[in-house]
């Protein structure tokens, strides 16, 4: 019980960290899903999971951009929470991070996406008072009246580290559900699991914005597999 | 109500040419030229340059004054240099200007208006005056169609929702 | 007099202070509002600059009152205007220019330099470098995420660092600069390296579930990729994953 608080706090921190990454400070990609899940993974006790998860997460979310005052999805909070649900419940269902899992893990936290959006959304409509702080204390002849600005970090940070706390919380829920799971029923999830990767292939598809893109794909799809099936042989 | 031959779309946006407008809506119109109607821009020569800096090559790119660009669309006009041009203007006093003007507007989208005194937020990134809200008004009483929308992938917001949000 | 004169000449700003700026333009965003949108981190991260040219208070802050206007760009490219702002504040100081120019400069180059950075670092780099790496995943293992966060910061953190040390030694004429530099010249080049690995993740994708002789799976991942291409512009993300999630548990129930 006292691990498993642990990994709360821990991956509290990392949701939190990397939320405000996301757009608040530095923009290195570390909060991009396929950083963010291994890196969670590492944390939180099995990197090769977060990296099953972190890559078609990736690819869901490749298209996603922020232009101007219009926001996409927001993938880390979706990456951050998934892991610190999934790979502590993989842990103790004693399977690791397995394709069932992973995608009843994935279709339980989706909406998060949409959710981290209208947090975001709400913590814009919050960064307001800091301006009118920072604006208030200009008049007032204050020439650091902007130092206000890193304030604006706390609602994003504090918001994901508590839904990744809350994720690694239940994590035990999700873990007996896996293992409840009949043998039928896994290999349903499993194939939900791969469909979910074929929207992933498809959005990495639509995510590079060309008209010539899908066409390029397609022939580079086939001359792969062409090549791979040779290689082993199997034609 | 024709729309201007060559027009694609009338967009309203303070910051003109940027991602939204290149990445988003040229190529959801299938639009290959884009047409600044803006007196300041028109005037200002590092404006300009900037502006063509972020064009890409295949996409027509002018800009001309307020006037000019109502003599260019007006119907009998030479029309814009592509036949799906993207008309950008800098604020709503200039859609006016160009419908007073003689130049059809069957539709005009609000994309991005900047807070100032006086301004209400009735969407993400716009702000309308009440002085602003009438002109549009009247605008959409002579057939305009007047939406507020950053992207494309957005729902549009209409006219009758943007004055409800403006009361509240 | 001797003071007057002394004010009068374009006093430099240190490299300490630019680096400070430097570094604090790295959280341009962290107040994002839509009133300002980033106009309070660019005001906290020229703050320094201000501080060292304008000695007297009211003066300073008189500046960095102005610089809490209105302001937005692309993060990485704002640096570009953030140099350039402090080029031109040092001019101002002096007395050698009005401060509305400093407002010209970052409302006329916000807007087309957003535009820039938009197609260049989140439509093409970033991508790209994502795909190279979930294209790379099965070989390199966690060595992916290197391949990933390598290319894309090789490329972001020297342009970040470039642009911002070119905003300042040339100020308006950053945009010749960046016109020379062929900033977006890569992206047709980039786009098509990221059609080519994204053919490579959907052979991927193909191959995971049909091998070892399964074709009809592959044909049934083949198929709903294909229909997921065409739905999501319309339906999203969110929802074109739910329906070939439920798809694929009918599917998988019976076939897997």
């Amino acid at each position: 019980m006292l691990r498993l608080f642990g990994l709360a706090a821990l991956a509290a921190l990392a949701g939190g960290v990397a939320s405000v990454e996301r757009k608040g400070a530095l923009q290195l990609m570390l909060s991009r899903p396929i950083v963010l899940a291994p890196l969670m993974g590492w944390l939180l006790g099995d990197v090769e999971g977060g990296l099953m998860l972190g890559v078609p997460l990736e690819l869901l979310f490749l298209g996603g951009v922020n232009l101007g005052g219009s926001l996409p999805d927001n993938e880390t909070l979706l990456a951050a929470a998934l892991t610190s649900m999934v790979i502590p419940a993989g842990m103790a269902a004693g399977t690791g991070v397995d394709a069932p899992l992973a995608a009843l893990g994935l279709t339980l936290l989706f909406p998060l996406a949409l959710y981290g959006r209208r947090l975001e959304r709400a913590s814009e409509a919050r960064n307001q008072q800091l301006l009118d702080a920072a604006l208030a204390r200009a008049a007032q002849g204050d020439a650091a009246a902007a130092r206000v600005n890193l304030r604006g970090l706390l609602l994003p940070f504090g918001a994901a580290a508590g839904i990744c706390a809350l994720g690694v919380l239940v994590s035990p829920l999700l873990a007996w559900v896996r293992s409840i799971c009949a043998p039928g029923t896994l290999s349903a999830l499993e194939g939900s699991w791969h469909a979910i990767w074929a929207v992933g292939a498809a959005s990495a598809m639509r995510a590079i914005r060309d008209e010539r893109a899908a066409a390029i794909a397609a022939v580079s799809a086939a001359a792969i597999i062409a090549l791979i099936v040779t290689a082993r042989g199997l034609l | 109500m024709k729309e201007s031959a060559g027009v694609a779309l009338v967009r309203v946006d303070n910051r003109l040419v940027h991602g939204q407008v290149l990445e988003a809506w040229l190529p959801a119109l299938g639009a290959h030229g884009i047409l600044v109607a803006d007196d300041e821009a028109a005037g200002n020569v590092l404006a300009r340059s900037a502006m063509a800096l972020a064009i890409p090559p295949k996409v027509s790119f002018q800009v001309v004054r307020v006037d000019a660009a109502a003599e260019l669309l007006k119907p009998g006009g030479k029309g814009p240099q592509a036949a799906r041009t993207l008309l950008l203007l800098r604020d709503v006093r200039d859609a006016v200007a160009l419908h007073e003007q003689g130049v059809p507007m069957p539709k005009l989208n609000l994309g991005n208006i900047h807070f100032r005194a006086g301004r209400k937020q009735v969407a993400p990134s716009v702000f309308l005056g009440g002085d602003e809200l009438a002109a549009l008004e009247r605008l959409a009483s002579e057939g305009t169609e007047v939406e507020v929308r950053a992207v494309p992938g957005e729902p549009a917001l209409p006219l009758a929702e943007i004055k409800q949000r403006f009361r509240v | 007099m001797e003071a007057t004169a002394a004010a009068r000449a374009v006093r430099r700003v240190s490299t300490g202070t630019l680096a400070r700026a430097f570094f604090r333009s790295l959280f341009l965003q962290a107040a994002w509002n839509p009133r300002g949108m980033q106009n309070v981190g660019f005001a906290d991260a020229i703050a320094p600059a201000l501080e060292e040219l304008y000695p007297d208070p009211a003066e300073r802050a008189k500046a960095a009152a102005r610089h809490l206007e209105f302001f937005n760009c692309h993060p990485y490219l704002a640096a570009a205007i953030l140099g350039g702002a402090i080029r031109l504040e040092e001019r101002v100081a002096a007395g050698e220019a009005p401060p509305e120019s400093v407002s010209r400069f970052k409302t006329t180059l916000g807007p087309p330099f957003a535009a820039l950075g938009d197609g260049f670092f989140w439509l093409a780099l970033r991508p790209v470098a994502a795909l190279a790496a979930a294209v790379t995943e099965p070989f390199l293992g966690l060595g992916c995420v290197l391949v990933f966060l390598g290319l894309y910061n090789a490329v972001h953190l020297p342009v970040r660092v470039w642009l911002f040390a070119t905003g300042y030694s040339r100020g308006e004429g950053v945009v010749d600069a960046v016109a020379r530099a062929h900033f977006a010249s890569g992206t047709p080049l980039l786009k098509a390296c990221g059609a080519l690995l994204a053919g490579a993740l959907v052979a991927r994708s193909l191959l995971e579930a049909g091998l070892p002789h399964r074709p009809f799976h592959v044909l049934l991942v083949a198929s709903t990729i294909v229909v997921a291409y065409a739905f999501l512009p319309g339906l999203g993300v969110t929802r074109v994953t739910y329906i070939a999630a439920l798809l694929g548990l009918a599917l998988g129930a019976r076939f897997f």
